[in-house]
């Protein structure tokens, strides 16, 4: 039997960035470059690993507007374009490098294009949650939710139904989508805050992930630290994240993704090569973007012209070799820990998922050979949280502490100079669609159209995403725009709601732009109070 | 025959005028044939609008606008870190009225705006509220939020909004929602509490002489599996 425990956990997210008014957002890319860049390398080494019958446990969350976005038609041609567009670039490519340095880079992208056009179109006709639930299915897989557009919960405590309705929304689409109720949650951004505990437990939701602090502080102290979960007073169980096997992974200057002979992400023939050549691959207005095709590897400290040509064999060694450094201080750490817990420590390892693959080219691969690895290790076994609640059923009840994982630890980036201004206009949303839900218990026809539509409108607005490009500075014009619109066609459905005079075509128009969740329900908006009055009458 | 002269000029001036004139005159012939075609070409937009409908035109695409007052009081207190809060508030003018109102339309431009912070660390929430102690944060006259310094984590606080008058009294116009601020280190209380474990202590009753543990565990279901 193993010793300890490894809980690897990838979240999944990206914002809502479907335009069905033009093809040439360039938000839009996020989602072909994470799809080509990261979901469909992961589903080729879990399809692998699965074929292979190489036994493995890992924790996948995918948030709402994500799997939204999968499943969505119009992406999904969208990006099936994208995707010849950069096969047709990297044969192009093939021929333009032939006998140069950089022609196993060209013809490492090439195999790639071609291999996530086959997994995308072949395999599963398009829609990767297809990939995702059947990875659940065969036992390799734990899918746990978010909150329905990724809603920063502890600025959002002020109108508890705000949260239930984020919560709703994302567990009523998550069991439609991946064909089961999800047994736990990841709060976006790790945003913990007490009492948020209730709520989720209110929609089954019996774990959830913190950053180190919010179990590490928790109040009383953990006997166990973060290598052991808690409970909540609610009953729901909190896992916290180990620092050091994070650091590995994530630290710029210490962690795995910088080593020299990796790939270097900030040069792309998107802008390395003659405009003549490139125009077809970038915006069509001539701005120059990433393309994907990356020919240089990290070098070392050196200015962006001084790094050298990326080559692949190097690389795959470096992930081989990382990985099987990971495993060895796993090790230690759980043979550690081990000697002075009376239980097997469990050890959580939280990652974005979009690290491995869009930032860390090879992390993928780094993930294939580490689960290789660890399958025939005798200390460290894989699980997921469900599997461990299972084996350890009785654990200390105690008071997380509230928390996030962003920089310095609490609300800072999603609440400062740059961003607080929302909050005033995402409160007063809140409670207006409160006030609404709660006027019309049962509405129907064009007064339900135009009431689901204020709830979509709401739940775009709360997003964290928006917050958190306003605070880190890129983008900021856009995320500016983004909550503003959706903002702005609140205040107007609310009128138009409250004083009866309900356009049509405006409801139209938004159903066909915001089309996020469907079966959006307008009534979890419904506050406890209303229910109540609602009981007795 | 200076006459006839004359009447020729005419003549080609006028023809002229026939010939130039005669293309815009078609014109206007096929334009109102065209027209009579145009219904169902109509209809076939309609129906293709219906099902996508046009995007929004570029004069839309300014920056939305949202109004900055709802026209709703409150005072809304939220918690950045362990050591700063931040609050954001609006007084309505029907508020507004009322304190004129009452104190005069010379006290709202005499007054000042302050924040008063009063910690209510281990109060109940339901009794009416008041605290151990405030402190006060006098506020630029036109601030509508504020980021405030208090470096006292795991402590709970509410605010209230109100003005204080040339006399050196407090009149309160809005209070805030109760907000406790994080732990910023590990805790010192060390008692640990687990989950019950269910059946352990089912069976304690139950201890009767001549019963055998066989017995006890066959009883309760549960206990057994």
């Amino acid at each position: 039997m193993a010793k300890g425990y490894l809980a690897l956990v990838l979240h999944a997210h990206l914002p809502y960035v479907r335009h069905p008014e033009s093809e040439n957002f360039l938000e839009e890319r996020w989602l072909y470059e994470a799809l080509t860049e990261t979901y469909l390398p992961m589903i080729d080494v879990f399809d692998r690993l699965a074929w292979e019958q190489v036994p493995f446990r890992l924790t996948f969350s995918i948030s709402p507007p994500l799997l939204t976005m999968l499943s969505d038609p119009l992406l999904q041609d969208r990006y099936v374009r994208h995707l010849e567009k950069l096969m047709e670039l990297s044969y192009k490519e093939e021929a333009r490098t032939y006998g140069g340095p950089f022609h196993q880079a060209a013809l490492l992208y090439k195999e790639k294009f071609q291999r996530a056009y086959e997994i995308f179109v072949t395999r599963y006709q398009r829609n990767l949650v297809q990939a995702f639930s059947r990875l659940q299915r065969l036992g390799y897989l734990e899918i746990t939710t978010c909150a329905a557009t990724h809603g920063f919960l502890p600025l959002m405590m002020t109108n508890k139904q705000a949260v239930r309705a984020q919560l709703e929304t994302a567990v009523n689409l998550h069991e439609q989508q991946i064909g089961s109720k999800p047994k736990g949650i990841w709060l976006p951004e790790c945003g913990y805050v007490p009492g948020l505990d209730e709520i989720l437990s209110e929609y089954g939701l019996k774990f959830f992930f913190t950053d180190s602090h919010g179990v590490l502080y928790a109040d009383h102290r953990p006997r166990f630290g973060v290598f052991a979960p808690i409970y909540t007073p609610a009953g729901v169980a909190a896992f916290g994240r180990d620092t050091e096997s994070s650091k590995q992974v994530w630290s710029a200057d210490e962690g795995y993704p910088g080593d020299g002979d990796y790939r270097e992400f900030y040069r792309d023939i998107g802008y390395d090569l003659d405009y003549e050549y490139i125009k077809d691959y970038i915006h069509p207005d001539g701005i120059r973007i990433h393309t994907g095709l990356k020919y240089h590897r990290i070098t070392g400290r050196v200015d962006l012209s001084e790094k050298q040509p990326y080559q692949p064999e190097w690389a795959s060694h470096k992930a081989d070799i990382h990985a099987a450094n990971f495993m060895f201080d796993r090790e230690k750490q759980i043979e550690y820990l081990a000697d002075i817990m009376e239980r097997p420590p469990l050890i959580v390892a939280p990652y974005d998922a979009e690290l491995f693959g869009h930032w860390w080219f090879e992390g993928p691969m780094w993930l294939e050979f580490f689960i290789r690895k660890v399958a025939t290790n005798n200390t460290i076994e894989l699980i997921t949280p469900s599997d461990y609640l299972k084996l350890h059923q009785h654990n200390q009840m105690t008071r997380p502490c509230q928390s996030t994982w962003g920089n310095a630890g609490y609300n800072e980036v999603w609440l400062n100079e740059k961003n607080h201004w929302i909050y005033r206009h995402l409160h007063m949303a809140a409670d207006r669609m409160n006030e609404l839900a709660d006027l019309f218990p049962t509405a129907e026809g064009n007064l339900r159209r135009a009431l689901n539509q204020a709830g979509r409108e709401l739940l775009l607005a709360q997003s964290s995403d928006w917050a958190f490009i306003i605070s880190t500075g890129t983008m900021v014009s856009y995320a500016q725009k983004r909550t503003k619109e959706h903002l702005a066609n609140f205040v107007r459905l609310y009128d138009d709601i409250k004083y009866c005079h309900i356009d049509e075509a405006f409801v139209s128009q938004l159903e066909w732009q915001n089309n996020i969740f469907p079966d959006i329900d307008y009534r979890s908006w419904r506050t406890r109070e209303a229910n109540q009055a609602r009981a007795i009458s | 025959m200076d006459h006839v002269w004359l009447w020729l000029l005419g003549l080609v001036i006028i023809i002229a005028l026939i010939v130039f004139m005669l293309p815009s005159l078609r014109k206007h012939t096929t334009l109102a044939s065209k027209k009579v075609e145009l219904p169902p070409k109509r209809q076939v937009e309609e129906m293709a609008e219906e099902i996508c409908p046009v995007p929004p035109s570029k004069g839309q695409q300014e920056e939305p606008f949202i109004p900055h007052h709802y026209g709703v009081s409150r005072l809304v207190a939220l918690v950045k870190d362990p050591y700063w809060l931040y609050a954001y508030w609006e007084v309505s003018l029907d508020k507004q009225k009322d304190f004129i109102r009452q104190y005069g339309q010379a006290a709202w431009h005499n007054s000042r705006q302050i924040l008063r912070i009063y910690d209510v660390t281990g109060l109940d929430d339901r009794r009416p509220l008041t605290g151990h102690s405030f402190q006060e944060i006098y506020l630029d006259p036109f601030a509508d939020n504020w980021f405030i310094h208090l470096g006292q984590p795991e402590r709970s606080f509410f605010l209230e909004l109100g003005r204080l008058l040339p006399d050196g009294t407090y009149v309160n116009l809005l209070t805030s929602n109760r907000v406790c601020t994080p732990r910023d280190t590990i805790s010192p209380r060390m008692e640990e509490q687990w989950m019950g474990i269910d059946g352990i202590y089912r069976n304690l009753g139950n201890l009767r002489y001549g019963t055998s543990s066989l017995m006890l565990a066959g009883k309760e279901e549960g206990y057994k599996q």
